[in-house]
């Protein structure tokens, strides 16, 4: 009896261990194929989500299918099936969330006929589960980009669409949607010549909220300062010129500035641009700073 | 019968002389890398210029001497072959150690990500043979004049560095210096438009009074545009900042062509008719049916001395001075000044060059096994004393900051006060530069004009610029769609970091990073889309 009992204990060790292994393994395995897919090495991912089970791997599977060079309606149509089968078992986890937001993705951006108001509905189903989370913040702002730049829309309504989101900015908590945002409602303010002093204040919230890409950054900068120049804040314009000229001394803009800046007068806090017969050391684009 | 056996058995001679070539070839490669504690790096380039080879001859020659018991082997490959060769060599799992990158076609990301080594976490630590300059210390990156940023060096769509460059590039317009003393003396190359023109007549008629064969403007189909284009542009200068909405002092095809689809410039806008006016008058002084020739056959009547002036980059200047009989200098493209009495109302000034990017840049090859022997070489290369003899040595620009420009390269050094250019109607796009191309005779013949220019491109040229704007969405949303896989699993590898790979922090940055990107693109994309469907109404 104690050894039957003995035996079976052991088995049931011996088995839950194996799976534990097993499992482990697994999970270096998915790991090892996000790192390959996030630099860009899809090929060696797929391979790896499609050889294990679980809501993880099919979710690596889905993003596979939409990284394929070619994207067919019957690898978009399983990529649906795979990211609506991790909402059913849990819609509200991080998976479950993940899910959602490229069931939205897929229908905005990687059908070959976008179906916006599908996308939208998936995003406003994110943003009432978990207003919250990044990636619902992110739906926000890719709800943005679709209804502001609809088609078919008077000049009148697509104002009254921007003032809508312009309202909503100051419900964000993640940095990255503040800034997206920002820009969004700052770069179509222009594009539909909607009211400067709004625009610029989007500017320069997004300067506030962190720009991540140096070559954005700069174009943040010119933006503010010509916008300030032309609403007669020359102080602001002053400040700008200054940020651009010293983070900026190798772009092609420097010498525009530079003129911007002297026609305004005051100390001037900066640097000379480079000599012409040397080549001057820069910032890089991708520094981030 | 006989004859035919002789044939036979000379080919099959051949055949095995070409076999056992090839195996002793082959048998010597692997026994030199085989042998012990020794290290045979291999790297190949596209760069055929004689000053070239010989100066990464050199510099190999050098590294070797420094660090015995490591062999560099250059491996230069003719240009028109090079891309299938790179592919051959990166598929078969053959490639050198070090590849110059570029010619990868459409698909340049998945090349470079499925075959080539991410420099990212490299270029952030700096290069050690910096020590003693004024650059030590600084990451790597930081070290280039364009902190690596363009090109092939950074891919924004893979958020990773993949190459580093030795060079880079300025157009300018070069004369035959004995022609001109002979013709003008010791009078000034020109300093403006007004005065490049009064040349080439000067030149024109002197041809006409001696009966010789001489032009002003030796031209081909890749040289003609590099000096119209940027002469034409300066008439655009003015008008780009009515078109652009954005305050940014940028423009870019995208806000062009929109604009014309908008109806904000149209061919009867003044500005255009001055851009016509003026590149008519340049190519008026090439020889005629320059866009039927080739840029080997404009160069060679340059070289033979049949032509005062050519326009091309820097990459020609060893070549020229090599080949020429006669002595060589250059001048910057001329551009009407802003009081020019014809063209100045247009104008702000000359194109600024402190933008231009790096190139003649070399990646590591993901399978090379001697990774780390690669990256020390190409850190040597680019070191700011090595990269300094490199341009020495080649009669090319260096790529490294601080390094001092060569005397002789100093008429290439970038302008830096200048403005930002304007535009020509060829950047709008593939269809909209066909569309100019094909009825470009009518603009630059001898029987042609403006009017008749106009006319013949009118009936296409909306349909053109729309589909080039189509062709630009498309890209964007190849992009983005890219984006969301990448961002995708950056956010997953996020929470659960692997060995090897990036920190925390640098991943928080790169999300940061492709997050602001994409959203960026989208939005151009879905403004491109919306003013799309608005011609297509």
């Amino acid at each position: 009896m104690i050894t039957r009992m003995v035996l079976i204990v052991g088995v049931a060790w011996v088995s839950s261990a194996t799976a534990a292994w097993s499992g482990d393994a697994a999970d270096v395995a998915l790991a090892e194929a996000w790192h390959n897919a996030s630099i860009g090495r899809g090929g060696e991912a797929r391979e790896v989500f499609e050889r294990y089970e679980g809501r993880a791997a099919q979710l690596g599977q889905a993003l596979s299918l939409l990284g394929a060079q070619t994207r067919s309606v019957k690898s978009l149509t399983r990529a649906v099936e795979l990211l609506s089968g991790i909402m059913e078992d849990d819609a509200g986890d991080e998976l479950g969330l993940a899910a959602c937001y490229y069931l939205g993705r897929i229908e905005q951006v990687h059908r070959r006929t976008p179906d916006l108001p599908a996308a939208m509905a998936h995003y406003r189903r994110l943003r009432a589960t978990n207003p919250i989370h990044p990636l619902a913040e992110q739906a926000l702002v890719k709800m943005g980009i679709i209804e502001i730049y609809a088609p078919d829309l008077s000049i009148d309504e697509r104002r009254k669409v921007w003032t809508g989101y312009t309202n909503e900015v100051g419900s964000l908590v993640t940095s990255e949607a503040r800034r997206d945002l920002n820009l969004l409602l700052a770069q179509a303010g222009q594009r539909y010549r909607f009211d400067p002093e709004l625009i610029l204040g989007f500017y320069l919230a997004v300067e506030q909220a962190g720009v991540a890409r140096s070559a954005l950054k700069a174009d943040v900068y010119v933006n503010i300062l010509n916008l300030a120049r032309s609403l007669g804040r020359a102080d602001l314009c002053r400040e700008y010129c200054g940020k651009f000229m010293s983070g900026y001394r190798r772009d092609n803009r420097y010498h525009m500035v530079s003129e911007i800046r002297r026609e305004l007068g005051g100390a001037n806090d900066a640097g000379a641009p480079p000599a012409t017969a040397t080549i001057a050391p820069t910032k890089t684009a991708e520094e981030g700073g | 019968m006989k004859r035919e056996r002789i044939g036979n058995g000379i080919g099959l001679a051949l055949l095995l002389a070409c076999f056992g070539f090839s195996l002793v070839g082959i048998m010597t490669r692997e026994r030199e890398e085989s042998q012990e504690g020794a290290v045979t790096l291999r790297f190949a380039h596209w760069q055929l210029e004689g000053k070239l080879r010989d100066a990464f001859d050199t510099l190999a020659r050098e590294y070797e001497a420094l660090h015995p018991g490591v062999r560099v082997k250059q491996i230069a490959i003719p240009e028109r072959v090079y891309p299938q060769w790179m592919r051959t060599q990166l598929v078969g799992e053959m490639a050198p150690d070090i590849l110059q990158l570029g010619m990868m076609g459409n698909n340049e990301d998945e090349m470079l990500a499925r075959f080539f080594t991410p420099l990212t976490a490299v270029v952030d630590e700096p290069n050690p043979y910096n020590e003693g300059t004024s650059i030590e210390g600084m990451p790597w990156r930081e070290t280039f004049v364009d902190g690596l940023s363009g090109g092939y060096n950074y891919r924004p769509n893979l958020l990773d560095y993949y190459g580093v460059a030795l060079s880079l590039h300025t157009v300018r317009v070069y004369y035959n210096v004995d022609l001109w003393k002979e013709l003008f003396g010791d009078a000034p190359v020109p300093a403006n438009y007004g005065e490049f023109i009064a040349r080439c007549d000067d030149v024109s008629a002197y041809a006409k009074r001696r009966g010789v064969s001489l032009i002003p403007i030796a031209s081909s189909k890749n040289n003609g545009p590099m000096l119209i284009d940027r002469i034409a542009s300066s008439q655009t200068q003015r008008l780009v900042r009515k078109i652009v909405r954005q305050n940014a002092l940028k423009n870019g095809a995208i806000d062009i062509g929109l604009g014309y689809l908008r109806g904000d410039w149209d061919l009867d806008t003044p500005e255009i008719g001055d851009l016509f006016a003026i590149e008519r008058e340049v190519a008026m002084r090439m020889q005629p049916g320059y866009m039927q020739v080739s840029r080997e056959d404009a160069a060679f009547h340059f070289l033979q001395g049949r032509a005062m002036f050519i326009t091309t980059g820097s990459w020609d200047a060893p070549s020229f001075r090599l080949q020429a009989t006669f002595n060589i200098d250059v001048f910057n493209v001329p551009v009407p000044g802003r009081d020019a009495p014809r063209f100045g109302r247009n104008v702000l000034g000359p194109a600024s060059e402190l933008g231009v990017n790096t190139g003649l840049t070399f990646g590591v090859t993901r399978l090379s096994t001697q990774r780390e022997a690669a990256l020390d070489f190409l850190r040597y290369l680019t070191s700011s004393r090595v990269n300094a003899r490199f341009s020495e040595l080649s009669d090319w620009m260096p790529a490294v900051a601080d390094v001092a420009v060569p005397r002789s390269l100093q008429s290439f050094a970038p302008l830096s006060d200048g403005y930002i250019n304007g535009f020509s109607l060829r950047a709008l796009g593939g269809e909209t530069k066909r569309t100019i191309d094909k009825n470009y005779h009518l603009l630059s013949g001898p029987y042609g004009s403006i009017e008749a220019f106009k006319e013949a491109i009118l009936p296409e040229f909306k349909t053109a610029v729309s589909k080039d704007m189509a062709h630009q969405a498309r890209i964007i949303l190849e992009n983005v769609v890219r984006q969301d896989i990448t961002l995708a699993a950056n956010r997953q590898v996020m929470g659960q970091p692997t060995e090897g790979a990036y920190s925390v922090a640098d991943i928080a940055l790169r999300i940061g990073k492709a997050t602001e990107a994409q959203n960026e693109q989208e939005a151009t994309h879905a403004w491109l889309t919306e003013i799309l469907s608005q011609v297509q109404r």
